[in-house]
This record gives structure tokens, sequence and C-alpha cells, in this order.
């Protein structure tokens, strides 16, 4: 059997097995917070120090005196496999989300009051 | 005891694939070749595009409806006007595309050059000649901030297979499933902050990482 022939016998054999098989993966947002870690040093850290180390936050609020610097990253994967004839008649879904936030609480003078990580899942 | 032969078998599991209410096969059938069939419409309430409602219970139009088409019968009026027939071509060119790549930008970055003129001491009006209207601005007594953001997009599409509208057009039971898609999309966003002194002058810019390009 020549060489074209494996080629193609072997491409045939990966769409027979993989057929009605979809993978989607979705990223949202800057993940670098997840990777580096911060000063945490309570009265002392600033925002810019904090920003330097983890980059800039994606949201920022100003409640009364203070400043919080809001980091979120959020990711999903979704496997699937459908078999199709007009109406789908087998399928098999499976999908799993999660959604990463980080809160940096500063005084008035812009010093670290305090920080709290979250994970949950989306879906 | 006469047990049931085959043929009574047979005769019960087609009344039961026909009968009104038993799903799959009757819609199947209604939708496929239900106009020509000789059986007509099997299933009691087959709908489509255009059925209303009224006191009687539902009716259907059914001589309007798309079957026995791949496509709707105003599908090419559709594509009447430029942002529609757009979005068709895109569509139908990605459709039948083993692999589709898209890329999209939403917001203002910093582009990196002009990030490099940027200096320590520089006041808050040559900032905003130089990087224009950022998206937040927070000022404050003793550190002040500017915020400049943009999304950038990336789509990345994988199709190995029957394109999914081609699939419609071929008879062949199953051909839609015969086919394996990657998809994977992000959305990173590229974010410059400035921070200000109480007299408005630059004293730190931080920048995050760019998506790989």
């Amino acid at each position: 059997m020549t060489r074209a022939r494996v080629a193609k016998a072997m491409l045939a054999l990966v769409l027979v097995v993989a057929a009605g098989c979809r993978i989607e993966t979705e990223k949202y947002g800057d993940d670098t917070f997840l990777k580096k870690d911060f000063p945490k040093v309570r009265g002392i850290t600033t925002a810019e120090d904090v920003a330097a180390h983890i980059g800039p936050p994606d949201e920022v609020r100003t409640p009364g005196d203070e400043v919080w610097f809001i980091y979120r990253y959020r990711e999903r994967e979704a496997y699937s496999l459908i078999l199709t004839y007009y109406l789908d008649f087998f399928k098999i879904l499976r999908r799993e989300g999660i959604e990463k936030t980080l809160f940096v609480i500063f005084d008035r003078n812009d010093r670290l009051l305090y920080w709290t990580a979250s994970s949950s899942p989306t879906d | 005891m006469r047990r049931p032969g085959r043929a009574g078998a047979l005769v019960f599991l087609g009344a039961l694939a026909l009968c009104p209410g038993c799903g799959a096969a009757a819609l199947i059938h209604d939708k496929t070749i239900g106009p020509i069939s000789p059986a007509g419409y099997v299933h009691p309430l087959v709908t489509g595009e255009n059925f209303v409602v009224d006191e009687q219970g539902p009716h259907v139009d059914q001589k309007d409806t798309a079957l026995l088409r791949p496509f709707p019968r105003d599908f090419l009026d559709r594509g009447a006007t430029f942002v529609p027939l757009a979005r068709g071509l895109e569509f139908g060119i990605a459709g039948f595309s083993i692999f589709v790549k898209k890329d999209g930008l939403a917001g203002a970055p910093v582009p990196a050059d002009t990030a490099k003129k940027l200096r320590l001491g520089m006041s808050v009006e040559e900032i905003l000649a130089l990087l224009g209207a950022p998206r937040i601005w927070i000022k404050r007594e003793h550190l002040s901030f500017m915020g400049y953001q943009a999304d950038v997009g990336l789509d990345l599409d994988l199709h190995i297979g029957c394109p999914p509208g081609v699939s419609d057009l071929i008879p062949i039971p199953g051909i839609s499933s015969l086919s394996f898609a990657r998809s994977a999309k992000s959305r990173t966003p590229v974010k410059t902050m400035l921070f200000f002194d109480s007299e408005d002058r630059l004293i730190s810019a931080v920048s995050n990482e760019r998506p790989e390009e």
C-alpha cells in the first residue's frame, strides 16, 4: 500500500471517528492577575505597585473614599457529539465554564486596605 | 397459543412510526416528502414559518413554507441591501471554508509607538493631546488616573467535513454529521493606565501584555 493510500485511509478513519464532534473554547479577559502575584502589605502597597505587577484593572470603582481595582477573567469550554438527520437524534453535550475575579481595595491615600479573589463556575 | 408473526410486528412498528404524535419519524416524513407523499401530512400539526393561532387552534399555510426547499423562498430577497448581502457573503464564504480566522478590535488602544512618547512629568493637557480622550478618568485628591482600553478579538474556526449549507443539498441521511469542528474565540483587553499626582503630572504609566498577533 502506497503512502498516499495510507494517508487517505487515515484521514477517512479520523473523519469517521470524529464525525459529529465539535469542540469550542472561549476566553474573555486578561489572565495576567492569575499568573503573577502582587505585593500585599496593608497600608504600604500602593495602587501603582499593584498595577505595575499585575497590569491595569478591567474596572475601577470609587465608592466613598476608597478605590476598587477589579480584575476579571472568564473561560468556557464545550464539547459536543451530535448526529443529525433533520432532527438531532443523538446528542451529548458537556459544558464547563469558570469566572475568576480579583478585588483590590485601596484607602483614600491609595494604600492597600484588603483584597479578595473568587472563582466560580458559569455553566 | 399462536405467537404474533414477523408481519404483525412490522405492521405494529410501521403504525407506531407513522401514527400522529410519535415524533421523529412523522416529522421527518412531513418535512421531507410530506407535500408529495401519498400519505400526505402524517402529523396533525406541522409548524412552519407561517402558522397562525386563532380560536379554532393553530393553522398552517403549508404552500408557502420552506418544505422541500433547503433555503427559504425569499432567500435572495434577504440580500437586497448591502449590509445583509455582505453578511451573507461572509457567512457563505466562511461556511465553505475549512479554516476561518477573524480579527476584531473594539475601542481605541494606545499604540506602542505613541506610548513610547510618554514622559514622566507630562501634564494632563499634553497627555490628552497625545492620546485623546480616555475611557475612564478619575480625579482624586492625592492620585488621579486615566484608563485607555480596547478589546482585541480573535476567532479561529476549523471545520473538516461537509459544510453545513452544502449538507442540506445532499440527500444522504446523516451527511451533515460527518464533520469535525473546532472553534476558539478570545477577547483580550489591551489596557493602559496612567497615574497623576496632585498637580496633574504623570508619575507612572502601566500597560498589560498585548496579545500575540
